[in-house]
């Protein structure tokens, strides 16, 4: 399924906070079309590196680079028009503004700026219908269930056409059913042919959806490999002692 | 299939409903009511003419403040600069152009306190919250102190003379200038810009990763709304005849706009022009009656709103706490009502 055209990279990445690296020496690929999961306990530097990747942080050395062009110092909304979009661990939907015109907005000034206001309109129902939430469309993001803003988070995302997409534990804290569906749903994306780098914690998901996996420990990557491979890891089953791979 | 042919005519009938509701309805509204306010002086007493025109001035000031912060949360304490740059502005270019026609004037005086927002908003807007409040705050208060220093040991007065303009012109010019601040208010509110505005608002961050180009959406509504706040002062500055520093960047402006914002609602467009329409008439009738008490008044009432109106007044209206209450007490009215009716049987 994943092809071999590169569309994502970060080459030897740094980010340091204070004497703190958060991140480092990470490098790695996301291939068009493919799930790439990024694992690791608390404080790895997982969102960190979605941080570096989004812009939301700069890094303090090595580059980022988007179909081998460099990015490192972008701005987020032009890595956004370039066709990067995310979202978040702790929820930053626009609280005060409809689930309607929560993608509304990114539909405007997503990739494809410039887009007319009707076909935005119309854009934006549709990913409501994909992503289950047409029946919400007039309610206020504030009021949605845990489930729902992260399906909200997903829609706005897509929403601004990316052809990677970055999801930060978009599963964590929903019930079985919710994950599941959340599992199918992800599954629906990728078949549109997006890209998706993801973090998560639930390794039953993030193991049935990824082709490879990332795992950072304290910063650094310490594995890379197929679902199989990691699982079978004597490092990383050392670093989640007592956990089933 | 049978449907096909009917398409195009549905999508043409659509594109003309649209275009009717989106510019045509709302320009119509605009030239009715300017034609209405021009109208007026016909039929009034002067004194309500002057009344009108403050009024009229508070309604540019709170629309042109509330439709840039209110949205994005950035509030600004500048409207007394604003207002001041546009009064010297027109002062000075009205003694030097005496033969000048009135609107170049104000399009001038609005585009110098333009050119000052645009600054402030290149330099300040990335400050959030707070700061930008005291930021601004501290440019009315700086430019006051710089003018009047500036006027007392550069140019050797303490004011300037400005030629007076008949109370009517002044009132028609600021209906003109009110329509046209509410109707691009209304524009905006509706746009794009509009729903990028209050995505800033409700978090810069998530605003910036859907592509909105934050600072530029920022500084151009800021910009642009500080355009009608420089015209306002320099249009009331006609009436005054006689103007200083202390008076053209007096900081009770912030108070009062802001105040009439709040008391309004800030939520809707409707709100900021209830608030000035019905503090302007308050306190413009309280002062004249008992001069003391109206700051007093005006204090209290600030009060109350926040505590118990936080929405404001057209907030209130349409909230839904006021709906059910309503639909209580006309219950409760038709009851009574009812056993009335009994009673007297």
């Amino acid at each position: 399924m994943a092809g071999s055209v590169k569309i994502l990279e970060g080459d030897h990445v740094t980010r340091m906070f204070g004497g703190l690296s958060a991140v480092s020496d990470v490098s790695f690929s996301l291939f068009q079309g493919e799930i790439l999961g990024l694992i690791g306990p608390n404080g790895a530097g997982k969102t960190t590196l979605f941080n570096l990747i989004s812009g939301a942080t700069s890094a303090t050395k090595g580059a980022i680079l988007f179909r081998g062009n460099e990015i490192t110092r972008m701005s987020i909304a032009r890595r956004c028009h370039l066709g990067i979009a995310r979202t978040f661990q702790t929820g930053r939907l626009f609280p005060s503004m409809t689930v309607n015109d929560n993608v509304l907005v990114a539909s405007l000034f997503g990739k494809g700026d410039g887009k007319r206001d009707a076909d935005a309109r119309q854009e934006t129902l549709e990913l409501l219908d994909f992503v289950g939430l047409s029946d919400k469309a007039d309610h206020l993001a504030k009021g949605l269930t845990l489930a729902a803003q992260r399906r909200l988070e997903i829609a706005r995302a897509l929403a601004t056409h990316p052809a990677v997409l970055l999801l930060d534990e978009v599963l964590a804290g929903l019930t079985p059913i919710e994950v599941a569906q959340g599992v199918e749903l992800i599954g629906r994306i990728r078949a549109r042919g997006i890209s998706i780098l993801m973090v998560e914690h639930i390794m039953k998901a993030v193991m049935g959806l990824s082709d490879r996996i990332v795992v950072l420990h304290h910063g650094e990557k310490i594995a890379e490999g197929s679902p199989v491979e990691i699982a079978s890891s004597k490092t990383v089953q050392d670093i989640y002692l007592g956990e089933t791979l | 299939m049978q449907s096909l042919p009917q398409r195009p005519y549905k999508h043409a009938k659509n594109a003309v409903v649209s275009a009717l509701k989106k510019w045509i309805l709302p320009m119509a509204a605009a030239a009715l009511s300017t034609g209405i306010f021009i109208g007026v002086p016909r039929f009034t007493a002067p004194y309500v003419i002057v009344l009108m025109t403050s009024i009229l001035m508070y309604v540019v000031l709170s629309v042109s403040w509330t439709v840039f912060c209110a949205p994005s949360q950035y509030f600004s304490l500048g409207i007394a600069a604003f207002f001041g740059v546009g009064i010297y502005t027109y002062a000075i270019l009205a003694s030097a152009l005496p033969s000048a026609p009135l609107p170049l004037l104000l399009f001038f005086a609005g585009i110098s306190s333009s050119i000052l927002a645009f600054f402030v908003g290149l330099t300040t807007l990335r400050i959030k919250g707070m700061y930008f409040a005291i930021f601004t705050f501290g440019l009315s208060e700086l430019l006051r102190h710089f003018v009047m220093w500036w006027e007392v040991n550069m140019t050797g007065t303490v004011g300037r003379w400005i030629a007076n303009l008949e109370d009517v012109i002044v009132y028609r010019y600021m209906a003109i200038l009110a329509v046209v601040t509410v109707l691009i208010a209304y524009l905006l509110r509706r746009s794009r810009y509009g729903l990028a505005l209050r995505s800033i608002g409700d978090g810069e961050n998530a605003s910036e990763h859907v592509g909105v180009n934050v600072s530029a959406v920022k500084i151009a509504v800021f910009t642009g709304s500080c355009f009608f706040t420089g015209a306002a002062g320099a249009l009331i500055a006609t009436r005054w005849t006689y103007i200083d520093a202390d008076f053209a960047f007096d900081p009770i402006r912030n108070m009062f706009t802001i105040m009439m914002s709040l008391f309004g609602g800030m939520d809707l467009l409707v709100g900021p022009i209830l608030g000035a329409v019905s503090i302007g008439t308050i306190s413009d009738v309280v002062l004249a009656r008992l001069p003391q008490v109206s700051r007093l008044l005006l204090g209290l009432l600030l009060v109350i709103v926040v505590l118990f109106i936080p929405q404001g007044l057209a907030g209130f209206f349409s909230s839904r706490r006021w709906l059910s209450l309503r639909a209580r007490l006309k219950k409760e009215g038709s009851e009574r009502g009812f056993h009335g009716r009994g009673d007297q049987g």
